[in-house]
C-alpha cells in the first residue's frame, strides 16, 4: 500500500511524466509558449487523464477487449467540452494562442495508455490518486517552462510587460525542445544528489 | 493535372517544410517510442498514412458544417475523434473478419497507430486552416511520410549518440530532446520566420 | 638517453601534425581575415573577434566545472569563437556574439561530450539560432569602408548585400571584382574571397583540412548555380554572384571541413560534398532567409555518419574483391545448375520457398505482441529504482 502511494507521488518529480518518461513533449515543445497557454493545457491534462483514469478503474475492465481504447478516446474528447468551457475564461484569445495543442492532449499518451495499463489494474481511489500526481508532475513543468519562455520570448508574465524581450526566439518550438531537455538534465542531476546522499546514509549507518 | 500537382506541392510541403515533428512537434512521445523499435516505423507510417486518409475524406464535409458554429474550437477535434473511433471499429471488425491470423493483440496496436497526437494533429491542421479535398489529402500523406522521415533521422541520430562521451546527467530523454530540438532547429532556418499558423 | 628515447603513450605520432597544430593552423588562417575585416570596418570587427573567443573558451571552461570535470586545454573553443563573429555584421551588437557562443557552446558541445563528440557544426548552430533569433540585425549590413564605433549602438550606413539582391531575384549592383576583394556589403568575414581562399589553400597546404570537401562541395555548387540561375544576364556573371555572396566559400573552407562532423573516409567526404552542394543550393533558392548555408551545414551534419557507414561497406567488399567475385561466381553456377535440371524441381524449390516466408510473418506478429507488453515494465522498473533497469529504460 505504501509503496503504491510512494510510487504515485513519484509521478510528481522522480518520475515525472514529461521530464523523465518522456510523454507529453510535443505539446509543451510547441504550444506552451507563455503562463496562459500552460493554464490552458494544465487545465486541458486535468480533464482528460483523472476522470478518464476513474472511468478505466470502473468500467474499463468491463468493457470487451480491443474496444477500451475506443471508450477511453471518446470518453477523454467529451472531457474537452468542459475543459474548453473551463480556459476559455482564461482570456479572449486563449484559443488562437494555444492554437490546437490543449485538444490534441485527448489523445496523447496518458489518457489512451496509461489508462488501460494502470488504471484498469487499480483501484477508483488509487487510480484519481495517481492520475492527480500525474496531473501535478505536469502543471509543474508547463508553469515552469511556459514562464521561463514568456520572460526570454517577450519579457512579461501572464501577458503583464515587465522587461524588454531578452531572446524572441524562445517561444519557437526548438527552444522548447532545448530547454525541456535541460529541464530533463536538472531533474537527472537532482536525482543523482539524492541517490549519492541515499548510499552516503546506509554507508554511515 | 493542376490538382496533381497542388497535391505533390502540398505533400511535399507537408513533409519538408512543415515536418510533423521538426516543425509542428506532434506525436513526438510516440516517435521516441518507435525509435526503439526501428523495424516498425514503416509499419506504423503506412498505418497513420491510411488512418489520416480515411479519417480526412470522411471529417472533411463535416467540418464545413462544423465550422460556422461558435464553438469549433471544441466541436471540431471532438468529430475528428468521433471519426478516428469509426474508422477504428471498422478497421478492427474488417481485420477480425478477413485476417483472423493477425488478430492477436491487434486491438491495442491498432489502438495506438489510430489514437494519437500525430493522427489527430494532422486531421485538425487542415481543418482550421480550411484547405480543400485535394490538400487535406495532400497534406496528410505528406505529414506520415515525414513521420517515417523524421523517425528514421532521429533513430540513427540516437544511435550514434552511443558513441559520444555524453555526460551521465545528460544521457537518455535529455540528450534525445536537445538532438530533436537541434535538428528542429535546422529545419526552421529553412522556413524562416513564415511558419503558418 | 633522454634524447633518444620518449616514453609516452600509445599513439606514437611520428609526424609534425597533431590536433593542436591542426587547431593552431586553423587559427593563423582566420587571422588574414580579421586583418581584411579591421581593413574595411575598423577596430569593431576585431574586438567582436577577441569577444567570441574569449567568451567561447570561458564558457566551455565554466561548463566542465559545472559537470565536475577537469577542464582540458583545448583549442577549438577558440577556433569556434573566432568563426561566429566572422559570419555576422561588423556592426552586430555584442550580446548577439555572445548568446551565439553560449549557444555553441552550452548546447552543442557540453551536452554531447565536448570536443570530439559534438554531432554538430558549434559555430554553424550558434549563427543558426542568433540569425532565427534576431535576423533584422543579423541580415543587416553596414556599407565598407567606413569605421564602426567599438562601442554603443552602430551609426554606420546600411547597404543592400549581394546575397539579399539575389534571393528577390534582382542583379546586385556591385561588379564581379568588388565581390572579389570584399568591398561589398556583407558577412565581416565572408566578403573578401580572395583572402579567404588564399587561407583556405594555406590550410590544404599545411594539411589541417583535406582538399576534397572543398573541392567537392564548390563545384557542383557552381554547376547547379551555373544550370538554375536566379537572375539573367550571362550564366557566368550569374554563378560568379552566387558563389561569392553570402558565406558559400567561407564555409566551405572553413565550417564544411570540421574534423569532427565531417565523414572520415575520402569517398564520403566527396559524397558529403556534392550532397551539401544540393542542399545548400534548395535551401537559398526555396529558404525563408536570405543564406542557407548554417541550417543546411546541421542538416548535413546528420548525414555524415550515414556515409561513413557507406564507405564503410564499399570498402570491406573491394578489399576482399577476389573472394567476393568468388562467392558471386560460385552462386550464379549453382543457379546455373538448378536451371539446367527439370522443371518440376523448380516447382519443388518454389515450394520449399513458401515457408521461408511465412516464419517471417510469424516472427512480426510476435513482435506485435511484445510492443506493447514491454512498455509497461520498464516503467514499473523505473519505480523499483533498480540502477542497471533504471539506466536501460533511460538509455533510449
Amino acid at each position: 500500500m505504501k509503496s503504491e502511494l510512494k510510487e504515485s507521488l513519484g509521478y510528481i518529480f522522480f518520475k515525472n511524466p514529461v521530464l523523465v518518461l518522456g510523454l507529453i513533449i510535443g505539446h509543451l515543445a510547441a504550444g506552451d509558449t507563455n503562463l496562459q497557454n500552460a493554464a490552458a493545457l494544465s487545465i486541458t491534462f486535468f480533464f482528460v487523464t483523472v476522470p478518464v483514469m476513474l472511468f478505466a478503474s470502473t468500467i474499463g475492465k468491463k468493457i470487451p477487449a480491443g474496444f477500451n481504447l475506443v471508450c477511453y478516446a471518446l470518453f477523454s474528447a467529451a472531457m474537452l467540452v468542459p475543459a474548453y468551457s473551463l480556459s476559455g475564461s482564461i482570456s479572449a484569445t486563449i484559443f488562437d494562442s494555444s492554437g490546437i495543442y490543449p485538444a490534441l492532449l485527448a489523445v496523447s499518451t496518458v489518457p489512451i495508455i496509461y489508462s488501460s495499463k494502470i488504471a484498469e489494474k487499480q483501484t477508483p481511489i488509487k487510480a484519481i490518486f495517481s492520475g492527480l500526481c500525474i496531473t501535478a508532475g505536469f502543471i509543474i513543468t508547463a508553469v515552469i517552462l511556459g514562464a521561463a519562455r514568456e520572460f526570454l520570448g517577450s519579457g512579461s508574465l501572464w501577458g503583464f510587460k515587465l522587461a524588454d524581450a531578452i531572446y524572441p526566439a524562445a517561444k519557437l518550438p526548438f527552444w522548447g525542445f532545448i530547454l525541456l531537455g535541460f529541464m530533463a538534465a536538472i531533474v537527472n542531476w537532482i536525482k543523482e544528489i539524492f541517490k549519492k546522499s541515499e548510499k552516503g546514509e546506509e554507508e554511515g549507518a | 493535372m493542376s490538382y496533381i500537382f497542388q497535391f505533390l506541392t502540398m505533400m511535399l510541403t507537408a513533409l519538408f517544410v512543415e515536418n510533423i515533428i521538426f516543425t509542428r512537434a506532434l506525436g513526438t512521445s510516440w516517435m521516441f517510442y518507435l525509435t526503439k523499435r526501428p523495424g516498425e516505423i514503416i509499419k506504423y507510417t503506412l498505418l497513420l498514412t491510411g488512418v489520416t486518409t480515411v479519417s480526412g475524406l470522411i471529417g472533411y464535409p463535416l467540418n464545413g458544417i462544423l465550422h460556422g458554429s461558435a464553438m469549433r474550437h471544441v466541436l471540431v477535434p471532438v468529430m475528428y475523434i468521433a471519426v478516428m473511433a469509426v474508422v477504428y471499429i471498422a478497421a478492427y471488425l474488417l481485420i477480425k473478419k478477413f485476417l483472423p491470423e493477425k488478430f492477436e493483440n491487434l486491438g491495442i496496436n491498432l489502438g495506438t497507430a489510430v489514437f494519437n497526437c500525430a493522427a489527430l494533429g494532422t486531421l485538425l491542421i487542415p481543418a482550421n486552416a480550411r484547405f480543400d479535398l485535394i490538400t487535406t489529402l495532400g497534406y496528410g500523406i505528406g505529414m506520415s511520410l515525414g513521420f517515417g522521415f523524421a523517425a528514421i533521422v532521429v533513430a540513427y541520430g540516437l544511435t550514434r549518440l552511443e558513441y559520444c562521451r555524453v555526460p551521465k546527467i545528460f544521457r537518455g530523454i535529455p540528450i534525445a530532446l536537445i538532438y530533436l530540438g537541434l535538428l528542429s532547429l535546422a529545419f526552421y532556418g529553412l522556413v524562416g520566420h513564415q511558419l503558418p499558423t | 638517453m633522454k634524447e633518444k628515447l620518449m616514453f609516452q603513450n600509445a599513439p606514437h605520432v611520428r609526424q609534425s601534425e597533431s590536433v593542436v597544430t591542426m587547431m593552431t593552423d586553423v587559427i593563423v588562417a582566420l587571422l588574414p581575415i580579421y586583418l581584411m575585416a579591421f581593413f574595411y570596418h575598423g577596430a569593431r570587427s576585431l574586438v567582436l573577434g577577441l569577444c567570441g573567443a574569449l567568451c567561447c573558451s570561458v564558457l566551455s571552461v565554466l561548463g566542465a566545472l559545472l559537470l565536475r570535470e577537469k577542464p582540458v586545454p583545448d583549442l577549438t573553443p577558440i577556433i569556434t569563437g573566432l568563426i561566429i563573429p566572422l559570419l555576422l555584421p561588423a556592426d552586430i551588437p555584442y550580446y548577439v556574439v555572445i548568446s551565439a557562443c553560449a549557444v555553441a557552446i552550452f548546447v552543442v558541445k557540453i551536452p554531447f561530450g565536448g570536443t570530439g563528440s559534438n554531432l554538430f557544426n558549434p559555430a554553424a548552430v550558434g549563427f543558426a539560432s542568433v540569425a532565427i533569433c534576431w535576423p533584422e540585425l543579423v541580415f543587416r549590413y553596414p556599407a565598407t569602408m567606413q569605421a564602426i564605433e567599438i562601442f554603443g549602438e552602430s551609426t554606420a550606413k546600411i547597404a543592400q548585400s549581394p546575397a539579399y539582391s539575389l534571393s528577390l531575384g534582382a542583379v546586385p549592383d556591385y561588379n564581379v571584382l568588388d565581390m572579389l576583394l570584399g568591398s561589398a556589403p556583407g558577412p565581416m568575414g565572408a566578403t573578401n574571397i580572395l583572402v579567404v581562399a588564399a587561407c583556405g589553400i594555406f590550410l590544404i597546404v599545411k594539411k589541417a583540412i583535406n582538399w576534397i570537401t572543398p573541392v567537392s562541395f564548390i563545384v557542383p555548387y557552381a554547376l547547379l548555380c551555373l544550370l538554375f540561375p536566379r537572375i539573367g544576364g550571362s550564366p557566368f556573371e550569374a554563378l560568379c554572384y552566387e558563389l561569392f555572396s553570402g558565406t558559400v566559400v567561407f564555409g566551405a573552407f572553413f565550417m564544411l571541413t570540421e574534423p569532427v562532423t565531417s565523414p572520415k573516409r575520402d569517398f564520403g567526404k566527396l559524397m558529403a560534398g556534392i550532397s551539401s552542394a544540393i542542399v545548400v543550393f534548395l535551401f537559398r533558392y526555396f529558404g525563408g532567409f536570405e543564406m542557407g548555408f548554417a541550417s543546411a551545414l546541421i542538416v548535413m551534419n546528420v548525414f555524415s555518419p550515414i556515409y561513413d557507414a557507406i564507405c564503410e561497406s564499399v570498402l570491406h567488399v573491394s578489399r576482399h574483391k577476389e573472394s567476393f567475385v568468388a562467392s558471386i561466381k560460385e552462386e550464379t553456377k549453382l543457379r546455373k545448375n538448378k536451371k539446367e535440371e527439370e522443371k518440376p524441381v523448380i516447382r519443388v524449390i518454389e515450394k520449399a520457398k513458401e515457408p521461408e516466408e511465412l516464419p517471417e510473418i510469424k516472427t512480426e506478429e510476435i513482435s506485435e505482441e511484445e510492443i506493447l507488453p514491454e512498455k509497461e515494465p520498464e516503467e514499473i522498473d523505473l519505480s523499483e529504482n533498480s540502477e542497471e533497469k533504471e539506466e536501460e529504460a533511460l538509455q533510449l
